[in-house]
């Protein structure tokens, strides 16, 4: 495996680095993917905020510098599978008006680029890894873009809450 | 003589063997387990019961890279007992210039208005990490043990619903 000649070596084998090493796979790609931390097996992962911590970054604490250090820890995974160890599984997109803050907003900075550029690329992701759901009925928000690949899913009472509002 | 009667004051008090722990080792002394239970319990009800002092006792015991506290989300640099123990000895100096006499020997009510300033960054001459900063740590650590097992779940009358149920509390 040392030795072995490869097309593309993927650094992190998070919510990014796993699907595009899938798609370069499915292209005919030889692909390693690299991670760092424990291969936790699925039934390490407890459903406990206090025993989910172990899926969070261990070690060295991570350097925050700058104007406004944000934390990250809370983000981040610690293991195969990245910060989607522990993710919420939920895509929401950016709105139209989200790339525009500066013009209608007066904050931060416009983007270089508008909603209707990415929309294509939230439909792939949508289509690559099964994104479930009904947007019409449950996403009166979203944009536009194409249905979910995936059928909505049963919801739990907070799914419920949400809805409502 | 005065520290010596507080101690044992204090050692009246913290007795984890009262909420049913182990007891044969520990990182803490007598004074700094109270400390931490009167800490607890004053930022969230019921964590001395729950057991707050023989979390982070228990937590700080093990490798770093084991530790459950939200200490770890927080990018405190590990030993986490350091932050602990250096917490503990600036609050009760802050305590004592403040009410005269250390954390946990003071009554419920200047205890809160104690962590209220805390909280605040009021504190004048507080030394190491900020008020506010221990304030975090120390919640997060009393909302763990009182509401984030699944005892604390049900008494809230919230659904569990697990995937995989934990064993253990922690």
């Amino acid at each position: 495996m040392a030795n072995e000649k490869v097309d593309v070596v993927i650094v992190g084998a998070g919510a990014s680095g796993s699907v595009y090493a899938s798609v370069l796979a499915k292209a005919g790609k030889k692909v390693v993917l690299l991670d760092s931390g424990p291969d936790w097996e699925l039934s390490d992962l407890i459903s406990s905020e206090i025993w989910g911590r172990r899926v969070k970054p261990a070690g060295a604490p991570i350097l925050l510098e700058g104007k406004n250090p944000m934390g990250y820890a809370a983000q981040a995974g610690w293991g195969v599978g990245g910060a989607t160890l522990h993710y919420f599984a939920n895509f929401p997109r950016l709105l139209p008006t989200d790339f525009r803050m500066k013009s209608e907003h007066g904050r931060g900075h416009d983007w270089p680029i508008a909603y209707e550029d990415v929309a294509p690329f939230y439909d792939k992701v949508a289509r690559d890894i099964g994104v479930s759901g009904d947007a019409k009925a449950e996403e009166k928000w979203r944009p536009a873009g194409e249905p979910y690949p995936m059928p909505p899913m049963k919801t739990f009472r907070n799914g419920d809450i949400w809805l409502e509002a | 003589m005065r520290w010596l009667l507080r101690q044992a004051e204090l050692k009246s008090l913290w007795r984890p063997e009262k909420r049913g722990r182990a007891t044969c080792r520990s990182a803490f002394d007598a004074h700094q387990g109270e400390t931490l239970e009167a800490l607890g319990e004053t930022l969230v009800p019921q964590a001395r019961e729950a057991g707050i002092a023989h979390y982070i006792d228990q937590q700080i015991s093990m490798p770093p890279h084991e530790a459950l506290l939200q200490a770890r989300i927080f990018n405190i640099r590990p030993p986490f007992a350091d932050f602990y123990r250096s917490a503990i000895v600036t609050i009760d100096e802050s305590s004592r210039k403040l009410f005269g006499r250390e954390f946990a020997l003071l009554s419920a009510k200047d205890q809160h208005e104690f962590v209220d300033r805390m909280r605040q960054n009021k504190i004048e001459g507080w030394t190491g990490r900020s008020g506010g900063a221990v304030y975090a740590v120390l919640r997060a650590d009393a909302v763990d043990v009182v509401y984030g097992t699944m005892e604390g779940y049900e008494a809230l009358g919230v659904p569990y619903m697990p995937h995989i149920p934990p064993e253990k509390r922690w």
